[in-house]
């Protein structure tokens, strides 16, 4: 999609040397009123040319953490700092920091010309060096060709993409999205993400983007941080926040788990002895304190193994209670002897044909896949 | 990188930094309402005080002075004074034409709000047009109509309902039919906007229920469309008290409303005080009504 | 889906009813301001006699001159100081917002005459004169209420979207005002100026109270004339002053219908993609 041979030209035009700012947040809040804080004491270090995406559910405060960076909304308390210098009181207006809405927000009676030159017209740019700059970003986005037509005349991804140009034609030295995808339907919002990572590379703008997909912070970016209630509970790569989360709140979030309950009988330098009723024991590797001799272990689904070949750490037998088959995955539920159940997906070509509701079957996982979390 | 959050953090003690920003845009915000904020207290609470204030005074009928005591004479004068009368035929007036409105608007707006297309579009438009032509113009209309060789004499007397040659002109009938007239459309478009936001789905529940179509007539429609009703009654009923142009054109000198009366004291009489009394009785009607409905209203729209 | 006959029931009857209710007495008095018959009650026979007599009146230009220029002043004055109201109001605090609201309101459900009589009180007390000013006053009230009624509305839907993106682009307040808000404002700006004027040029009971003895409007000439009955000068004049209302109102539906139309064709060419 985007040729190499233009790469150098593009990054010219879009003055990428300035883009790649340090973002960091320190113990920023935010509250409306007395009794409620939306953002509570949030600290961030985001690399310069990094593609960021802050998780979370809706209300976790993802949103309103990046109106403050971008000033349009204001900190009850904490700094933003970009490149070591303090921005959190200046106006939303004389920051180089410029976001691309959800709403897309682009100005209905201005052209996609004027929208995109908006920014540019506010510095007092001139003519030729408007052209030139709005031409050459429309063309990074696509949209070459179009400069006359009006928002309404667009599809919603053209308008995403309008919206993009308009921000990053600014060369800010931090891009802002938030939640931009959520509007456009499955095939769009993946070209979109192909787009936008690639044109985040291209530029090397520190990107900081919000979502509640997973899937989709995780197909984007290089760190994420997941919120919950206004804090902030995990920073890290996709792997790591996938594989080590650091709390259960955090493990459900990302992706499905098993959770099991766990005796914890030592714990030395980040590992754990635990017992499972039922099944046995393992040293296994997991974050947190525990304080009571009890805590929640992890096991994803996909590392169930379903009449496992080889010998496994656990392994336990227990009734088929339901199987879905979803297409490239079949996700199976078993209830154990002792009540519980425990869901094991495995591609549906790997899967037993014989496997019904109401047979038995044989599950098996390894230590190794177990993580333990306190929180 | 990992950020360890094993524990909770204390949660922040309460924010102490508060920025001068929100200050100085708070100034301008001001800055930018004042002219508006000022205008209306000079012009609109300052006369209302004021006006409260003479209807508590009296007035030397020699001099023309008013002298700023605290009575309620004025007041006593409305209830058992020589303009009962008048007063008393402005609320029935007022009331009588507000229920007439809702009685013919209501079935106009249903019919309108069952039509579809281009059709309902040029019903709308043919209804709401009227109310934007001159009102002087629309109640002098009914002057030509009301007379006694007018259509309406004729109408009527070919329904056998009057004898003909009368004078239907000047009397609180014509005052009626004007008020009627002249606010006709404003009850209509309320109460079309609420019957349009009924979801249809629950009238074919309704049926779907066994229902007849005058059951769920009653018992859905006339309901979900409450608060547009209440709009439309508030809407017309009122501007009405207070009307002064269609007692003036269609009432003669027999036939006065509050609004007349009062435009007497100022303008012939010369009775502030007493005139003042009617404005301020006219005002604490109106508060009481809308605050009365406003209650009413805010329950309603839960239900709708 | 079932297709249900339309039927023939009470509700369209009345509908219809209604609509020649509306349109008769209107008709008559438009039809009857051509009719050379002078006692009006038969046809005549068209003229424009009437109209020439009436245009051809000083005191009806004057009157016309009058109302119009009232009414043009009340909706600038109404129109500026709703659009500093509603930008302003939108930084303050949710009471101070609440506050102007039941100002707002209040104006519009007061009746007219309570309103007007307090105004004519506070002028006499200050020992002020009657006059052009004093009309536009009163009207200004009830005009701007509803001009900020609309304004408002429009407002509301660009607040938090327009005007933080303009900021968000490096627009000062002032810049995404005259860049962005107020062209977005302009629609509802022109329906509160069609309001405005014809609220003001046709006002009746404000201008009864506030006008004095110098000042006379085209309605409150009608007025003074229908008292003594119907008579086909008063048909004319009346007619003449529809007609401007009217001409407003049919200049605003072009321009509206003519704008949608410009968008809709411009979504005709809608990209496929």
């Amino acid at each position: 999609m985007i040729g190499t041979s233009t790469t150098a030209r593009r990054r010219q035009a879009a003055g990428a040397a300035s883009g790649s700012a340090a973002l960091e947040l320190d113990a920023l809040c935010c509250s409306f009123g007395q009794d409620n804080p939306v953002v509570k004491s949030v600290d961030l270090k985001i690399r310069g040319g990094e593609f960021f995406s802050l998780l979370g559910p809706s209300g976790c405060g993802k949103t309103t953490t990046l109106r403050m960076i971008a000033g349009l909304e204001r900190a009850t308390s904490g700094r933003v700092l970009l490149d070591g210098v303090e921005i959190q009181d200046a106006p939303a207006h004389k920051r180089p920091v410029h976001t691309v809405f959800q709403s897309y927000a682009l100005f209905p009676h201005l052209s996609v010309y004027d929208n995109v030159a908006f920014g540019l017209k506010e510095r007092r740019a001139g003519a030729a060096e408007i052209k030139a700059k709005v031409s050459s970003m429309l063309e990074l986005v696509e949209l070459g060709g179009r400069e006359a037509l009006r928002p309404r005349q667009l599809s919603g991804g053209m308008q995403q993409r309008v919206a993009l140009a308009r921000s990053l034609v600014l060369s800010p030295r931090v891009l802002l999205l938030d939640e931009p995808l959520g509007a456009l339907d499955l095939r769009m919002r993946r070209q979109m993400q192909v787009l936008l990572k690639s044109v985040q590379h291209e530029l090397g703008i520190t990107f900081v983007y919000v979502t509640h997909d997973q899937e989709e912070a995780f197909a984007m970016s290089d760190r994420v941080g997941i919120m919950q209630h206004g804090e902030l509970i995990q920073v890290g790569g996709p792997q790591e926040v996938y594989h080590e989360p650091a709390t259960l709140f955090a493990a459900n979030f990302v992706g499905a788990s098993n959770t099991l309950a766990a005796r914890v009988t030592g714990s030395e330098g980040g590992r754990y002895d635990v017992e499972l009723p039922g099944l046995g024991g393992a040293r296994i590797a997991g974050r947190g304190e525990v304080t009571d001799g009890t805590a929640t272990v992890i096991l994803r689904p996909e590392t169930v193994l379903i009449e496992p070949s080889e010998p496994t750490d656990f392994a336990c037998e227990g009734t088929v209670e339901d199987v879905s088959f979803l297409g490239a995955q079949t996700s199976v539920r078993v209830g154990l002897p002792d009540g519980t159940s425990v869901k094991a997906e495995t591609p549906s070509r790997n899967l037993p044909a014989s496997l019904r509701p109401g047979e038995t079957a044989r599950l098996g996982w390894q230590a190794r896949d177990l993580w333990l979390v306190t929180g | 990188m990992t950020v360890l959050k094993t524990g909770r953090r204390p949660a922040p003690s309460a924010p102490t930094e508060r920025r001068g920003g929100p200050r100085a845009e708070r100034w301008r915000a001001r800055l930018l309402v004042a002219p508006m904020s000022l205008y209306v207290v000079l012009f609109f609470v300052a006369p209302l005080i004021l006006l409260l204030v003479y209807s508590l005074g009296r007035i030397d009928v020699l001099t023309f002075e008013v002298s700023f005591g605290w009575t309620l004479d004025n007041y006593r004068a409305l209830v058992d004074g020589v303009y009962v009368g008048a007063i008393v035929r402005s609320l029935v007036l007022t009331v009588t034409a507000t229920a007439a409105c809702v009685v013919i608007g209501f079935p106009v707006a249903l019919a309108i709000s069952r039509l579809r297309g281009p059709l309902r579009t040029l019903c709308l438009v043919g209804v709401v047009v009227p109310y934007w032509i001159s009102f002087v113009v629309r109640t002098y209309a009914w002057l030509d109509l009301l007379a006694p060789n007018g259509l309406a004499n004729k109408f009527l007397t070919a329904l056998h309902l009057i004898p003909d040659g009368t004078e239907l002109r000047y009397s609180t009938f014509a005052i009626g039919v004007g008020m009627v007239y002249g606010y006709l459309p404003l009850m209509i478009l309320p109460i079309y906007v609420a019957l349009e936001r009924i979801d249809p789905a629950m009238i074919e529940a309704g049926h779907d229920l066994g229902l007849g179509r005058t059951k769920v007539f009653w018992k859905i429609i006339v309901p979900l469309a409450m608060p547009g009703t209440i709009a439309g009654a508030l809407l017309v009923g009122i501007p009405a008290t207070g009307e002064y142009t269609i007692p003036a054109i269609l009432g003669g000198q027999k036939t006065l409303m509050a609004g007349n009366v009062a435009a007497d004291q100022f303008l012939g009489t010369g009775n502030f005080p007493f005139g003042a009394a009617i404005g301020s009785a006219l005002m604490g009607i109106m508060l009481a009504v809308m605050f009365a409905s406003r209650r009413r209203l805010d329950r309603l729209e839960d239900i709708a | 889906m079932k297709r249900r006959r339309p039927r023939l029931s009470l509700p369209h009857v009345l509908l219809v009813a209604v609509l020649v209710f509306f349109y008769v007495p209107i008709g008559k008095v438009v039809v009857n301001a051509f009719n050379a018959d002078a006692s009006l009650n038969t046809w005549g026979g068209a003229t424009l006699h009437w109209f020439r007599a009436a245009l051809g009146s000083e005191r009806v230009r004057d009157d016309f001159l009058t109302s119009a220029a009232i009414a043009g002043l009340s909706t600038v004055i109404a129109v500026v100081l709703s659009i500093t109201a509603v930008m302003g109001a939108a930084r303050l605090s949710q009471g101070s917002r609440r506050r102007l609201q039941t100002l707002t309101y209040a104006r519009m459900m007061l009746p007219e005459v309570v309103i007007a009589v307090g105004l004519l009180l506070l002028i006499r007390k200050l020992g002020l004169n009657l006059g052009m000013w004093s009309v536009v006053a009163g009207h200004v009230i009830f005009c701007s209420a509803y001009a900020t009624l609309v304004i408002q509305a429009r407002f509301a839907t660009l607040k938090g979207t327009y005007d933080e993106a303009a900021a968000d682009l490096g627009a000062t307040p002032w810049r995404a005002f005259t860049r962005v808000l107020l062209p977005m404002l302009l629609p509802a700006v022109a329906i509160s100026s069609l309001l405005s004027f014809t609220f003001s040029f046709d006002d009746v009971v404000s201008t009864v109270f506030l006008a004095g003895s110098e000042t006379e409007t085209l309605p409150i000439l009608i007025l003074g004339m229908s008292r003594q009955g119907v008579s086909p000068d008063v048909n004319a004049i009346a007619v003449s002053f529809m007609a401007v209302t009217m001409l407003a109102l049919a200049l605003f539906a072009l321009a509206t219908w003519w704008r949608t139309r410009s968008a809709a064709q411009g979504t005709a060419r809608k990209d496929p993609r």
